[in-house]
């Protein structure tokens, strides 16, 4: 089956081709690009799927450069490669599988909508869609660097598809400068880590995670900069990088762009949420895990951001009125999630909330699109109510994904999220010093978030599908066909079912070794460095992060306690919105919260401070530079013209057109010369 | 293939570039003793045989140089060690006679119906060869022979249009200064040989390593860089070179501001290379810091003064002298035990500039041809007009300044980069600050020619065949320089890393 890796290029270019003939032959085709599209997804899919099994049942991998495309003469050169190892396949399978939905659904969404532009719409998805699977295949920094703008670069073009309203550019453009933002930390860093290593590799004994790893046991040299110690300056290589991140994964302070960018297409807004753009920037952490295990003050930044994104963007969400707000927020959360799981050592629970998130997001979305449709393209969930009895399959599947997404038992999310909280737990109880405080911090924050999680979930499936209908068009919603509800369908049994795939506390409990997915991504070949128990080693090892685990009562009984916890707070948070907006006519209790609900209705001024950091200081502080630039700069560069042309008529002067002045002059110049070298070379 | 070949052809086969050139003159003139009135046969065969001479020659040169004569066994040394050919010697061989060739294409209109076409071709041939000489030079007597045959017949084709008091006077001044110079360079050249007792380059490097006579010697070397000055149109010996410039007929122009000056750098790379090694001579006069300063002074004088001209082809002329202040940066730059990378970046440069300033100076030509006029608002709305010689002059202007539209972008970042390489870095910020000066200048024709509106109509005839065909080639290869520029450094490099 070693045959099937010489494939994986074209996972990516299938989404390649069909961004070209949608681009160019788009408006010729019945479905206007769909279908090759769907055909190329569907592809990807298939051969993904094709890796991820090879990978599974042969344990190997493969990373090879397949494109060099500058030779370094005595210094490293820039490859295009492709790396395939349990966590690329696994990523590869999610992203095929969502953009192959996304691509089914928007068929109803955007073609049974009568939307015009469409051969451009679905041009984008496929360049997004080639973008993110080359992202997550690249096997060096640099290449992933690349395909990371153009995720940033296609979202922008989906975000800002309906270019000729106000809203959609934007918040397109918003989306890309506030990344960009970020983007300028990630793009200083990959220089510098090639700077510091001379590779950007990810995996092997050559790659840069494990040069840093032997550079701090003494038996590697690396250039490190500022006099910066080795750690010190592997913490600030991992943080430059943290910046793309954060940018991209929406993490605070770099979050406002996404609810923002629910302007853009429903479906793409579940392909951006679930699979791709903001799915990249966690995706990037755990592929350079090896990197960020060195350093304890980065994990404890990673832990302690991903906390506090997850409480905080949790508040905002539960006081929105319109459905994609409402699930924006709970991306922003779910992510911070993943960043608490990766920050505090738990790789395996990143990696599996990030599967099961990308399930019940996806699944929301295109559950929430399906729910725009019926409205007309009204997200206010005030306006709807009682849409339970008229659309079965988009409320049965969208409560399976509200169940996961809340964390019930036994639905995806629970799992996932659980293991989230346990391993922030133990390695928080366990961890000495600094570094075990932040993690129990950042460990209540996401767990009081959990709640927060439960009841705006439910606020939001109350409010839109129980009680009555609160709007003419609620009470006769359109109809929605096959091609939305298929993926809904599909994403709807997986929400309820993805989750078995790695349950850790039945394990614990049972002592089954059930959970697949934790064997799974051990099964990284040795020679890569980035298989599970390597992670473990670098993180317990006290040089390196010093992260260690503790199970005060028991594992068995910690992880009971640790779940028994966290679904006791959703469950809370779910009876609670029970109890305050499963009515026929629901009330706003908002107005109880008083000023808070104010501050969190303008989501804590985030925009209103990033906006007055634009308008208050950067303006006048690029006025300043731009009064520098006209009047110093283009001051020196104009008297220097002045002077220069003074100077040159002068010049023309000399030039009598007497030739016994040339003579004389020519005469006297050599004069001087000798009379001056004759001093400096003390013939004299 | 060659290799085989080369075996069987003698050791003096090797100055065949040199031999050509000067066999090519001979012919000339005989054709023009059988019919001296020549009508538009012999005007035909003249132009073939100056043509078919030149090319031979460039391609004779070209083949030696990438068969690797002179070069993969050594250089060849002739006549007592007086010429020797190497890659250096074919690399400038190259240079001159490509510069020729376009010369003469561009002739074919520009001399047309002029009684004394033959003449002035064959003194082109006459001066490309002591320049093809001068390159192989190895000794001072052979190189101020070459110098002499160099400049003597440019002298006449300055004065070419001898009904036209420009020309004359041009040619006059040239005359007057080069003998000038010529008389400093030879006084220097008695001087060191005063103090060595042989002419040989080699031998003198030899015979001042032991010498107590270091202030004859000093006084020597500085009169002898004065001949080079003179020859690459440095400041202070630049004067005649914009009167000359500007009066010459434009073809002559383009030849002597192209070849005569890579002729004039290609002696100066050997001379100080070879006779006044930079580690011997250092106690006695830092030739080094002499170029540094003739550099910064040139380029800084040549831009400044490029930039006040109202007349193109002055304008041209002084962006002439700035182009020497930037090969100068080459000498200037070579330190104790270097390798050759910075004569390297100063040949190839050269080799760029042979190419987008002949081109320039035959654009200049067929403004003339036209009667355009000579001043830049004369160019006004001249794109519109003459679209492929106006996008040709573009690439020229942008070239020279040093954008990325021609070789000359490469040719300028390596050159000054040879200048950071030896830690001058503050000369090539001279060098990069004058080169945005230059950028004024230049693209004041290009302004000139596709955005300003013409203040009256042009009367254009015809299209000379001749003078297009020489502008579109030179720009051709300008603009494949910029992708192809890894083939020409490599052999420059190679030609100067062997000389070091």
């Amino acid at each position: 089956m070693a045959g099937i890796y010489d494939l994986v290029p074209a996972i990516a270019a299938l989404p390649l081709a069909s961004f070209v003939i949608a681009l160019f032959a788009g408006k010729d085709l019945p479905k206007k690009g769909a279908l090759p599209g769907i055909l190329a997804t569907a592809g990807s899919l298939a051969l993904s799927l094709a890796v991820a099994v090879t990978v599974f049942t042969t344990g190997e991998g493969f990373n090879q450069n397949l494109y060099t495309f500058v030779a370094g003469q005595d210094t490293f050169s820039l490859h295009l490669g492709v790396l395939i190892d349990p966590l690329s396949a696994l990523m590869l399978v999610i992203v095929s599988l969502i953009a192959t939905l996304v691509h089914v659904f928007s068929l109803g969404y955007m073609n049974d909508e009568g939307e015009t532009g469409l051969p451009r719409y679905y041009a984008g998805l496929g360049l997004f869609t080639f973008s993110m699977l080359s992202f997550v295949f690249a096997n060096n920094i640099l290449m992933a660097f690349m395909f990371f703008e153009l995720v940033g670069l296609c979202s922008y073009l989906l975000i800002g598809f309906w270019f000729r309203e106000a809203g959609p550019p934007s918040a397109a453009k918003k989306a890309f400068l506030v990344t960009r933002f970020g983007d300028y930390f990630f793009l200083v860093g990959v220089v510098a880590i090639f700077a510091t290593f001379g590779t950007g590799a990810f995996a092997g004994s050559e790659s840069f995670p494990h040069l840093a790893e032997l550079a701090l046991e003494g038996e590697y040299d690396v250039n490190t900069f500022f006099g910066l110690g080795e750690q010190a300056w592997f913490t600030v290589l991992g943080l430059l990088v943290l910046g793309g991140v954060m940018g991209k994964s929406a993490q605070f302070p770099f979050h406002t762009w996404l609810p923002d960018a629910m302007e853009g297409p429903t479906p793409v807004s579940a392909l951006i949420h679930a699979a791709t753009m903001v799915a990249a920037g966690v995706f990037l952490v755990a592929r350079m895990y090896g990197f960020y295990a060195l350093s304890p003050t980065a994990l404890a930044i990673i832990a302690l951001v991903g906390g506090f994104t997850a409480l905080f963007a949790a508040t905002m969400g539960v006081v929105k009125q319109e459905l994609k707000q409402v699930l924006a927020y709970s991306t922003i959360s779910q992510y911070g999630y993943m960043m608490l799981a990766l920050g505090s050592g738990g790789y395996v629970a990143a990696v599996f909330h990030l599967t099961t998130h990308a399930v019940f997001k996806a699944l929301l979305f295109l559950g929430a699109g399906s729910v725009i449709i019926a409205m007309h393209h009204n997200e206010n969930m005030w306006d709807m109510g009682g849409l339970k009895d008229k659309m079965p399959v988009t409320y049965w599947t969208f409560l399976s994904g509200s169940l996961a997404l809340a964390g019930i038992v036994p639905f995806a999310g629970f799992w996932s999220k659980d293991e989230v909280l346990y391993e922030a737990l133990i390695h928080g109880l366990g961890t000495e010093g600094g570094l075990g405080i932040v993690l129990l911090a950042a460990y209540a924050m996401g767990l009081l978030a959990v709640f927060f999680t439960g009841f705006y979930t439910f606020r939001m499936v109350y409010l839109t599908f129980h009680g009555e209908p609160r709007s003419d068009i609620a009470r006769d919603p359109e109809p929605v066909r096959w091609n939305v509800k298929g993926p809904l369908a599909v994403l709807g049994v997986l929400a309820a079912t993805v989750g078995f795939i790695n349950m850790v506390p039945v394990k614990k409990v049972t002592g089954l070794e059930i959970d697949y997915l934790h064997q799974f991504l051990d099964m990284a070949p040795e020679a890569y460095l980035t298989n599970v128990h390597h992670y473990t080693e670098l993180l317990e090892t006290d040089a390196f992060a010093g992260i260690h685990a503790a199970t005060p009562l028991g594992e068995v009984g910690t992880v009971a306690a640790s779940a028994a916890v966290s679904l006791g707070l959703a469950l809370a948070g779910v009876l609670a919105a029970r109890q305050l907006y499963n009515a026929p006519q629901p009330v706003e209790h908002t107005d109880r919260l008083g000023r808070v609900k104010t501050i969190l209705m303008h989501n804590y001024y985030q925009d209103e401070y990033q906006v007055w950091l634009a308008r208050d200081v950067t303006v006048p502080f690029a006025g300043v530079l731009d009064t520098f630039d006209q009047g110093i700069v283009d001051g020196v560069v104009n008297g220097a013209s002045s002077v220069s042309r003074t100077a040159g008529r002068q010049v023309r002067k000399l030039q009598t057109g007497v030739v016994t002045n040339y003579a004389a002059l020519l005469t006297l110049g050599l004069v001087l010369l000798l009379a001056a070298f004759a001093v400096v070379g003390g013939w004299v | 293939m060659t290799g085989a070949t080369l075996l069987e052809l003698p050791e003096y086969a090797a100055v065949a570039p040199a031999v050509i050139m000067i066999v090519t003159a001979l012919l000339l003139l005989v054709i023009d003793s059988i019919s001296p009135e020549p009508g538009e046969n012999d005007r035909l065969a003249l132009n073939a045989v100056a043509i078919v001479g030149a090319v031979t020659a460039l391609s004779v040169s070209a083949w030696f140089l990438v068969a690797g004569t002179g070069q993969t066994e050594g250089p060849i040394s002739l006549f007592e060690g007086a010429l020797v050919v190497d890659g250096m010697a074919l690399f400038f061989s190259i240079i001159v006679s490509s510069v020729t060739v376009l010369v003469l294409l561009a002739g074919y209109d520009y001399a047309a119906g002029d009684r004394y076409q033959a003449e002035y071709q064959t003194l082109v041939f006459l001066a490309a060869s002591g320049m093809i000489l001068l390159g192989m030079a190895n000794s001072f007597v052979a190189a101020f022979l070459s110098l002499e045959l160099a400049s003597l017949p440019s002298y006449a084709l300055v004065a070419y249009l001898k009904h036209n008091r420009g020309s004359v006077e041009a040619g006059l001044k040239y005359f007057l200064v080069g003998a000038l110079s010529s008389a400093v360079m030879l006084y220097g050249i008695s001087l060191v040989y005063g103090v060595t007792g042989t002419f040989q380059f080699a031998a003198v490097a030899e015979a001042i390593a032991d010498t107590g006579l270091v202030g004859i010697l000093g006084v020597g070397i500085v009169m002898i860089v004065g001949g080079v000055a003179f020859k690459t149109a440095s400041v202070p010996f630049h004067f005649w070179a914009p009167e000359a410039y500007e009066g010459a007929p434009a073809p002559v122009s383009a030849f002597i501001s192209s070849a005569s000056k890579a002729a004039g750098f290609v002696l100066a790379f050997r001379l100080f290379v070879t006779a006044f090694p930079i580690g011997v001579v250092e106690g006695v006069v830092d030739w080094t810091l002499l170029f540094l300063v003739l550099s910064i002074v040139t380029m800084t004088l040549g831009n400044f003064a490029a930039a006040t001209q109202e007349n193109v082809k002055r304008m041209l002329a002084y962006s002439s002298v700035g182009h020497a202040g930037y090969v100068l940066i080459a000498l200037a730059s070579v330190t104790t035990g270097s390798d050759g990378y910075a004569l390297g970046a100063g040949m190839a440069h050269l080799l760029v500039y042979g190419f987008m300033n002949t081109g320039a100076f035959l654009f200049i030509a067929l403004t003339e041809y036209w009667d355009v006029g000579r001043t830049f608002e004369d160019f006004n709305g001249l794109g519109w007009e003459a679209p492929v010689a106006c996008v040709a002059m573009t690439v020229f202007m942008f070239s020279l300044a040093g954008l990325p539209l021609g070789g000359g972008f490469v040719s300028k970042y390596i050159l000054f980069g040879a200048a950071v390489r030896s830690g001058l870095w503050w000369l090539a910020v001279i060098a990069a600050i004058n080169s945005a000066l230059s950028l004024y200048y230049y693209s004041r024709v290009v302004k000139a020619m596709w955005i300003d509106d013409p203040e009256g109509s042009f009367e254009i005839e015809s299209y000379p065949v001749g003078i297009y065909a020489a502008i579109v080639i030179a720009a051709v290869v300008t603009v494949l320089l910029l992708p192809g520029f890894g083939l020409v450094s490599e052999h420059a490099s190679a030609a100067a890393s062997a000389l070091v």
